[in-house]
């Protein structure tokens, strides 16, 4: 080794004096900030970029040996004409841009700009100004290294003998650079487009607003913007977002490559409901119910060469607002029989929960190994509010009596994660980790009965003030990839977790039979207690052959098993119990499938799907009340299993460039069946059972999509997708004629045209149609809550480029919906106009 | 029959009139994701040069069951399927937005290949990706790394991770918990679209039943429904079983183990 040592040492030196010697011959770059950096930087030695994979040391040696003979007589000479960059330069050094560019070039070398092209890589200086024939870039580039060459043999073609005079003669005449320079501050560059639009709706404007995401009446701002200022070295500010009525989003991003980048944001976008409960036109909370739901973000990065990328951060989402229930609340019938309550009246719930979260991500390669470690701390607060009907009195359209319902959970929850990922070969590749979470809360519940006026009213008064909630666990991975051969991968994975989660906490039952008589209140204390020991394994196994022709076959299997231990109590109360249960849970999921393509223009692939998932459970304690013997509920049940069967077929054609079909099927079936244990006649309603199995559901389902993507004409672009679904759920409801079978279809289009007019003008049309018949016919027996509907939605458009900076977009939309099952009180039609200007400066 | 006449006439003018208008010479061409002007397929080696831990667990992904290398049907499955031919990316060094294209922004890519899914993002009841307020990849992990970090990352610090990370108030930790919980929330949801209201497979009582039916006792008449040891007969007239009064807290409760409140 130790001539090589004294190659590289004499090497060195040489390329230094050459080095020194082309900087104080190379005029000076006025206003080039990191020229001079680069200049205090001439001292390294000459080496360009190396090839992925290549020890640094190595390929020093490599260079060196080779180096020491390279014959510069074998170079093409310069060419004679005066370089300009843009013409000459330019398109070559755009090839090599792939590696030598971005925020983690080849070697540290970068050629986006001249002065990190004369600063060289991390191993010294490539272009010697001045002096073509003696710069490592152009022995590279000429392939007179062997083991050197640029670009790479499995890289790119290597430059032709023109290519090379060219930089030869580039770096002979001073390494001329003409364009603007990633170093040199440029002037700000804005995108911004202002909207306004207004629409009308005759109709249910509340469900419009809910089914369509969008407000009613005006509606503007900005649809988008972006304000982009590169600064001097290579730094560089990014502003965007969209300002739209409910809808906004800014962030802000500085960055400078090679040190890190700093990022804020914050962005809010709001959900709308209906709040007529969706099923009779007699009643309505009369409110605008709506939930903004956003959050704000700021972080900061390192992302020093060789360094450990860093990133730490705080983010806070927020969810503010009301939002409607499906608690609808029992509306009594003029007649008095019970038979004929139906739970119509709407509800909503006041929501107001803020989230803070820490982060701290660590990520670095070293030795060949991927190293990531995330840690994350939250901070959570929630508080709801609900009313909820107790009952409707028969022709009235408010509630005689209401319940209040005041919820809240404060908790914090730490989490880490660590990953470990490692190549070990060509074709092997293993990773792991692990992740530890704890958690710790407490919430408080409180129920307040009302009459109809929001008046304290008689009724069930419980609360929870001080229950405290806990929860760890801990998670470890292992996975490993195989190649064993070209055409063979093959995966496994192991996942072990643990889990413990504990409630405690204190609750009083109260009654109050007169509010204004709280002597009369009935105090049932009681302690509430659970407590949840999860322990599971998952494996998984990936197979995947490719070595028949224009085919790969698949097959996975993933198995899980999962034991658990649960204690659930209350101690004293109207329901006091106790439950102590030991269950096994197995999950299995296979899978195999192929793809092929067997002709040029075609793709086939299908697949086929088992799922299964079955629970044994085992009561060793059932007392309700405690002390004596169950069964409590759900404390009978002995086990479930839920199993499907997948088929998936999709079939691509690509006949001609214009044209791009798919067509999918999907059929899937699941089967559900429960055990349950006998249970005592002795009760006041005499409903025993004398347990055993059944089949408490089956479910079949059927999906056809069809796609087309057409453009005939290069001025025409045309893409549609139909699609089909046909479902249908049987439940073991004894003959029940109020629960009637859900079944029905759906049906779906949206089709989207593009057209080119001329050189200025486009016209844009889309349409989105669906409709299902979900309809259910035992209003004499019950709710019928499935749904018929027709939507259509139609927007047509012109977009007119006035000039290079200036395009404007007119459009026109027409929405439709039709519900004749709810009694048809949800319709709504729409009209919108739009109006957008989209403006880039400079 | 006149206004038939009509309507077809205006058509066939219309259509002859788009013809005679395609072959004159226009610049422009409708170019729209994943298409990029000008680029050209690269395949995936060339993506594995700059993001090396992406391309390596690829053949992790869903998508990679597809994948067929040697197929003429070019990026059929691969990375430029759903990122666009990536010549001039790689041609310009990388870098965010460069020629490429960002699935994270848009579901478009997506939606090439899953129609389905397109479908039931048009259904009234869905999560808004298609109105650009979500995009995919906020819920579903496309490189397939989800299989390498332990328990898919730090979301899965709590059950149901995907569904946990917006929201929290339906899964967080209670005194008496709903064990369909534990099997996670699609067994109830819809997590694309639903054409019933929070995005439920079924909108009545047979969502319930289909794991909380039992052999019903010889006294119970046909027509009668018990469930556990009550008689929900008149119950399940009134509608759906979390209706008010009853299981409102259906994904937990933290004060009664039969989840009423």
């Amino acid at each position: 080794m130790k001539p090589k040592r004294e190659a590289i040492s004499k090497l060195r030196s040489s390329r230094r004096e050459e080095a020194q010697t082309s900087r104080e011959s190379e005029p000076p770059h006025v206003g080039c900030y990191s020229f001079e950096r680069g200049s205090r930087r001439a001292g390294k030695p000459a080496l360009l970029g190396l090839r992925l994979g290549r020890a640094p040391l190595a390929l020093l040696v490599a260079f060196t040996v080779a180096g020491a003979a390279v014959d510069e007589s074998k170079l093409p000479p310069p060419a004679e004409t005066k370089i300009e960059f843009a013409r000459d330069i330019k398109p070559i050094l755009d090839r090599c841009l792939r590696c030598h560019s971005g925020d983690r070039p080849k070697s540290n070398f970068r050629l986006t700009d001249r002065a990190s092209a004369l600063k060289g890589g991390e191993n010294g200086v490539a272009i010697l100004s001045g002096q073509s024939a003696k710069s490592p870039l152009i022995h590279f580039v000429a392939g007179l290294v062997e083991d050197m060459e640029m670009p790479p043999p499995d890289k790119g073609a290597p430059l032709t003998t023109n290519e090379i005079s060219l930089l030869r003669a580039w770096i002979d005449q001073g390494v001329p650079w003409d364009e603007p320079s990633a170093n040199n501050r440029a002037a700000p560059s804005l995108k911004v487009t202002p909207g306004l639009s207004w629409t009308t709706v005759r109709g249910n404007a509340a469900k419009f607003r809910e089914l369509e995401w969008q407000p009613v009446g005006w509606n503007g701002g900005a649809e988008d913007f972006q304000l982009q200022q590169r600064l001097a070295d290579g730094r560089a500010v990014v502003i965007e977002g969209r300002a739209w009525r409910d809808d906004y989003r800014l962030s802000l991003e500085l960055r400078k490559p090679e040190l890190g980048f700093t990022r804020f944001g914050f962005e809010q976008f709001r959900k709308y409901y209906d709040d007529s409960g969706g099923y009779s036109a007699a009643f309505s909370l009369g409110r605008d119910l709506h939930l903004d739901i956003g959050r704000a973000w700021a972080e900061a990065g390192l992302t020093l060469p060789h360094w450990p990328r860093l990133v730490v951060g705080y983010e806070y989402q927020f969810k503010d607002g009301d939002k409607s229930m499906l608690t609808w609340g029992p509306v009594l019938p003029p007649t008095g029989n019970p038979r004929g309550i139906r739970s119509l009246y709407p509800s909503a719930k006041h929501i107001d929960e803020d989230t803070h979260i820490l982060r701290l991500d660590v990520s670095h390669d070293v030795a060949g190994y991927h190293l990531e470690d995330n840690l994350r701390t939250e901070f959570y607060r929630l508080t709801t509010s609900r009313t909820d009907a107790l009952f409707v009195l028969p022709g009235q359209t408010k509630p005689a009596a209401l319940l209040r319902v005041d919820e809240g959970q404060d908790h914090v929850q730490v989490a880490n994660t660590l990953r470990l990922e490692k190549e070990v070969a060509d074709w092997w590749f293993v990773s792991g980790g692990h992740l530890y979470s704890w958690l710790d809360g407490d919430a408080s519940i409180r129920l307040s009965p009302q009459d109809g006026t929001g008046q304290p009213g008689a009724g069930s008064a419980w609360s929870g003030n001080r229950i405290l909630l806990n929860e760890v666990s801990q998670v470890f991975n292992f996975n490993s990839q195989f190649r064993p051969a070209k055409p063979l991968t093959a995966s496994v994975g192991v996942q072990a977790e643990w889990r413990r989660q504990e409630a405690f906490g204190d609750a009083d039952f109260l009654e109050v039979l007169d509010p204004n008589d709280p002597s009369q209140n009935v105090s049932a204390p009681a302690v509430l207690r659970s407590q949840l020991d999860q322990t599971s394994v998952e494996e998984n196994v990936l197979l995947r052959y490719t070595g028949l022709p224009l085919t790969a076959l698949f097959a996975e299997a993933r198995l899980k098993q999962d034991e658990f231990t649960q204690f659930k109590e209350q101690d004293g109360g109207p329901h006091d119990f106790l439950l102590g249960t030991e269950a096994s849970t197995a999950w299995e999921e296979f899978r195999s499938g192929f793809s092929v393509s067997p002709w040029r223009r075609v793709s086939f692939t299908g697949q086929y799907k088992h799922r299964d998932h079955r629970t044994d459970y085992d009561h060793r304690r059932d007392e309700h009340p405690r002390g004596t013997p169950g069964p409590g509920y759900p404390g009978f049940i002995g086990d479930r299993r839920i199993a499907t069967d997948e088929l998936q077929a999709r079939l691509t054609t690509h006949p001609a460039t214009w044209l791009k079909t798919t067509l999918t099927y999907q059929w899937s079936t699941t089967q559900y069946r429960t055990t349950t244990d006998a249970t005592s006649p002795a009760d006041a309603f005499n409903d025993a059972t004398p347990g055993g199995a059944l089949t408490a559901g089956q479910y079949e389902a059927h999906a056809l999509s069809a796609g087309v993507t057409l453009s005939p004409f290069r001025r025409v672009y045309l893409t549609t997708m139909l699609s089909y679904q046909r479902t249908r759920l049987t439940t073991a409801d004894n003959g029940n004629r109020s629960v009637a079978p859900y079944r029905g279809d759906i049906y779906s289009a949206i089709s989207s045209l593009s057209y080119v007019l001329d050189n200025r003008t486009d016209l844009v049309a889309s349409y989105v149609f669906s409709r299902s018949g979900y309809g259910q016919s035992q209003q004499a027996d019950g709710l019928p809550l499935g749904i018929d509907y027709t939507r259509h939605g139609v927007q047509v458009g012109i977009v007119r480029r006035f000039s290079q900076r200036v395009t404007a977009r007119l459009q026109y939309g027409w929405f439709d919906y039709r519900e004749p099952s709810s009694g048809s009180f949800r319709n709504y039609t729409a009209h919108q106009v739009l109006a957008a200007l989209h403006v880039t400066w400079p | 029959m006149f206004r038939r006449n009509f309507i077809l006439g205006v058509g066939l003018c219309a259509v002859t009139g788009a013809v005679l208008l395609s072959c004159s010479t226009v610049e422009r061409t409708v170019v729209v994701p994943v298409d990029i002007p000008g680029a050209t397929f690269v395949g995936n080696g060339a993506c594995y040069e700059c993001h090396t831990n992406f391309v390596r667990a690829f053949p992790f992904s869903p998508h990679a069951r597809v994948r067929v290398e040697t197929a003429d049907l070019k990026a059929s499955t691969g990375c430029e399927s759903c990122h666009g031919p990536g010549s001039k990316h790689a041609a310009v060094g990388g870098g965010r937005g460069q020629f490429i294209v960002n699935p994270g922004k848009t579901a478009s890519a997506c939606f090439e290949c899953h129609l389905q899914t397109r479908a039931e993002f048009a259904l009234p009841q869905r999560h808004p990706v298609a109105e650009g307020k979500m995009n995919c990849v906020q819920c579903h992990d496309p490189h397939g790394r989800d299989i390498l970090k332990p328990a898919r990352g730090l979301a899965m610090a709590r059950l149901n991770e995907s569904c946990a990370g917006c929201h929290r108030e339906q899964t967080k930790p209670v005194v008496y918990e709903h064990e369909a919980m534990r099997e996670g929330c699609t067994v109830c949801h819809q997590p694309h679209g639903s054409i019933n209201a929070k995005l439920l497979h079924q909108p009545d009582p047979n969502l319930c039943l289909r794991c909380h039916a039992q052999v019903q006792g010889p006294g119970v008449r046909p027509g009668d429904l018990v469930i556990g040891k009550v008689n929900h007969t008149l119950l399940v007239s009134r509608g759906a079983c979390w209706a008010s009064g009853c299981h409102t807290a259906v994904h937990g409760s933290n004060i009664n183990p039969h989840l009423l409140y």
